[in-house]
Order: structure tokens, then sequence, then C-alpha cells
């Protein structure tokens, strides 16, 4: 049996809805051999085909390393993963190319947020906003994360699909003995993001967790998609929003 | 909504900005009818921005003034949309909309270190000019060849705004995007799509450019 719970949901935004736009934000994960595996994406509201280039790269990161998780000794390899995680993403760039002729990769920008969870090494891959967060001992606040990079606006960010997207690619390492990980794109970032992103909000965060661990996976996921598909929600931000918490089962 | 997570608190984390400059035509031409439409179209912004809680807290306005003898003014200076009071514009003089449009660059420029300083990060600045007649400043172009080259840059983006007989082609000169003519006078249309701009700016979606909504005010692009 895995040993990790995890619950996921993204949510079309209000501004979303009312351009009739889908929802651009996507999520994945995966557990194989007590190996959690997560990414979340949030593709750019001014590309055309952005909730495509969202969805690809978090399922080619997944099925990309469901065959090399069941090699143990590899996992254990930090320089292998981070070097997978690259070969990853250039697989999802590639398989975007040519899936529309009159489209480029620019069509398909977004941005990764994911984590790579063995047993004994924790690794953040990141390219763009969006953030992650590895808490231990219940501290939210003094927590390892990967934060957003933004460019000079806060209304500019960096994405997969862009040519240096090499240059913008951050990964970091942390103690995999977490007690929860948290992925979530920019959207959600607002209420369940700490001020100056001094980690999370406990204020956000507690009631989602001591819910979460309280009931089952199923019932978790709906209860948080309607948390983040409420008018509390929504009065703070119209953006699409993703919120994966994952946790360690004892 | 049977299963909300208790006890989850919802507030508004972000410590963003989007600011948002006018440069608005004071001169003689605008007498009459004209400054009478746009003063209520400030008022419509006011209302507007105020009624929606993300734009009330996160979008700054700076009101600049051109006219008179060649004179600039800025009739409100920075402040959050939420204590923001439409001014009433005068209509009397020139137009100069070189020297309005410089100020409104350099007010940018001063309020983004004011920004980086405070750790406050904010949206690109947008500057709206509306004018209905020819720049008379000396040197206008030179200054009109900044803003397409900031603009180029992505420190700025510019909406250039003509009336009835307006000078479209110096307009034009002021942005890298075609100038928009305004319909008649339907200044509250333009300033309830600034304010829904605004709203879309101030929710963060990450992109280049952002969806806006769709331009009732203008005509077919000149």
């Amino acid at each position: 049996m895995d040993n990790w719970k995890v619950i996921a949901t993204a949510v079309r935004g209000t501004s979303h809805l009312e351009q009739n736009i889908p929802c651009q934000d996507a999520f994945s994960w995966t557990v194989e051999n007590d190996i959690l595996i997560a990414v979340v994406s949030d593709g750019a509201g001014s590309a055309q085909k952005s909730e495509i280039g969202a969805d690809v790269v978090t399922k080619t990161i997944i099925n990309h390393f469901i065959p090399l998780s069941s090699d143990p000794t590899k996992m254990s390899d930090s320089d292998f993963i981070k070097q997978e995680i690259t070969n990853a993403i250039e697989k999802a760039r590639e398989s975007l190319v040519g899936l529309n002729e009159s489209l480029s990769l620019h069509d398909y920008y977004a941005t990764v947020v994911g984590c790579i969870i063995t047993p004994t090494l924790g690794i953040f891959f990141h390219i763009g906003d969006g953030l992650g967060a590895a808490v231990y001992d219940n501290d939210w606040i003094a927590c390892d994360m990967t934060l957003p990079e933004n460019g000079e606006f806060s209304d500019q960010t960096y994405f997969y699909t862009q040519d240096n997207w090499q240059q913008h690619l951050r990964v970091t390492e942390f103690d995999a003995n977490v007690q929860y990980l948290i992925l979530m794109s920019d959207g959600a970032m607002s209420f369940a993001a700490a001020k100056q992103l001094k980690g999370l909000e406990p204020k956000f965060i507690v009631p989602v967790t001591r819910y979460l661990e309280q009931h089952s996976e199923q019932q978790g996921n709906i209860a948080l998609q309607e948390t983040l598909d409420s008018p509390q929600s929504y009065s703070i931000t119209s953006d699409d929003k993703t919120l994966l918490w994952a946790t360690r089962l004892t | 909504m049977a299963n909300l997570i208790p006890d989850v608190s919802f507030s508004d984390n972000t410590n963003q900005r989007t600011p948002c400059i006018l440069v608005l035509d004071g001169s003689g031409s605008m007498a009459g009818e004209p400054i009478d439409q746009l003063n209520q179209g400030l008022i419509t912004l006011e209302e507007h921005l105020k009624s929606n809680p993300m734009t009330a807290l996160r979008v700054q306005i700076l009101i600049i003034r051109i006219g008179d003898h060649e004179d600039v003014s800025i009739i409100q200076d920075w402040c959050d949309a939420i204590e923001f009071k439409a001014p009433t514009i005068e209509a009397n003089g020139t137009t100069p909309l070189g020297k309005g449009m410089a100020m409104a660059l350099d007010k940018i420029a001063e309020q983004k270190q004011n920004y980086d300083a405070n750790g406050i990060s904010s949206t690109r600045p947008w500057i709206l000019a509306i004018s209905d007649g020819v720049p008379t400043d000396y040197g206008w172009e030179q200054v009109a060849d900044t803003c397409c080259a900031q603009e180029k840059q992505k420190k700025v983006v510019v909406f250039p705004i003509g009336t009835a007989g307006a000078d479209m082609e110096a307009l034009g000169r002021f942005s890298n995007k075609s100038p928009k003519q305004l319909n008649g006078l339907q200044f509250n249309e333009l300033f309830v799509w600034l304010s829904r701009s605004m709203a879309a700016v101030s929710s963060s979606v990450p992109g280049e450019v952002v969806q806006l909504p769709a331009e009732d005010w203008s005509t077919i692009e000149a």
C-alpha cells in the first residue's frame, strides 16, 4: 500500500467563466513505490491553447516518471532525477510541436510547479509562478518553499514553452521527511499563501488540512473543489485556482 | 454548497497594485458638452472601481490634466481606487499632450520605485491619453517616441483615445497600438470598459496580454 494521501482540484475562475474560456489550470499526480510525483500547471491567459499546454506538461511528466520509479537506485540519485525532469519537459514541448500546424509553442504557454518525493529525496521543479511548500511539524510559516518567478511586473511570468525555458527552470531539494506537501497555482496563492509569501496562510490551510485528514480522498476532493469554487473564493480572485494537498500516511 | 470545508477563512494576502494614469485634455475645444460628458464619465469610473472589491483595493489612479497655457497639472495624485473621488476637469487653453505624457511616464517610474522599496508587486501600468485635438507643445514627437519605446520594453501600456476632431495620426504616435476613436461622447462606456479592464488586469491572470472586454465605446479603428 502506498504511503501517501493526495487530494487535488482545479476550478475555473469567474473571469474565464464570463468569457467562456476553459479552465487553464491542470494538475496530475501519481504514487509509485512510495514515490510521490505531482505537477500543477497554469496556462497563460493570453495564449490560445494554454489549457492544452497545461494538460500536456502535467501528464507527460507523470507518465515519464512512472517507469523510472521502479528503479529505486536511480531514483535515489538527485542528479538523475534533475536530468529526467528536463527530459520530461522537453518531451512535453516536442509533443506540442506539430499538434496544430497553425500554432506555435507560444500558443501553449503554461507554467510548471511540481515535486518528486522519494523515501530519501525531496525535489521541487518550477518554471514561472505558482508555489510549492514542504511542511514539517505543523509549521506552516517556516516551510521549505519554491516561490513564483515573475518578471518586472506581477502580470508577467515564465513558461515551459518559451524559447529559453531552461534558464527559468529552478530545481531545489528539500528534506524528504515532509508532513505535508502543497502545490498551488497563482490563483490559489491569493488566499492560501501568507502575506509576502512568508509561508502558507494558517487561517486557510489549517481548517483545510484538518478536514482532508479526517475524510476520504473522494470526499476531500469534492469538498476542496466546492471550497475553491465558492463565492468567498470569487471575492478574492477571479483567476483559475488549483490546490494539491498531500500527506504521508503513518 | 453542502460540502464546503468548515471554518476556512479567505483573506486577500496579495500585496499587488494595478496603476493607471489618465491624461485628460482640458483644452478650450473640450468646453461644453464634451467636458461635461468626460466629467460624468469620471464619476462612472469612480462608482465602478469602488463597487468591485478587487479593483477598489488594488487599482491605483493618477489623473493629469493638460490645458491652459501649455499647462500640465496633477489633478489627482496616486490614490487607491477605494479613496478616489472623481475630479471636475475644466476646459480652457491649449493641448500640451507631450508634456502631459512625459509627466505620466515620470510618475510611473517614481511609483515603481516606491513599490519596489516597499515590496509591493504591480501589474504593468496603463496610461489612457484622451484628447480631441492636436498636441500643441514643442517636442511632443520626442515624448511620443519615448512612450512607444517604453511600451516596446513592456514597461507601460498606452491607450491613445481621440474624440471627434482629434488628430488620430498624432495620437497614434504615442503607442505601438492603433489609436481608438471614441463613439461620439461615450465617455461613460469608455470608463466602464476601463473599470472592467482594470478588474481583469488586477486579478493577475499571467501572460503577456490580458483578455480585455470588448471596446463598445469605440468606432472601427482608423
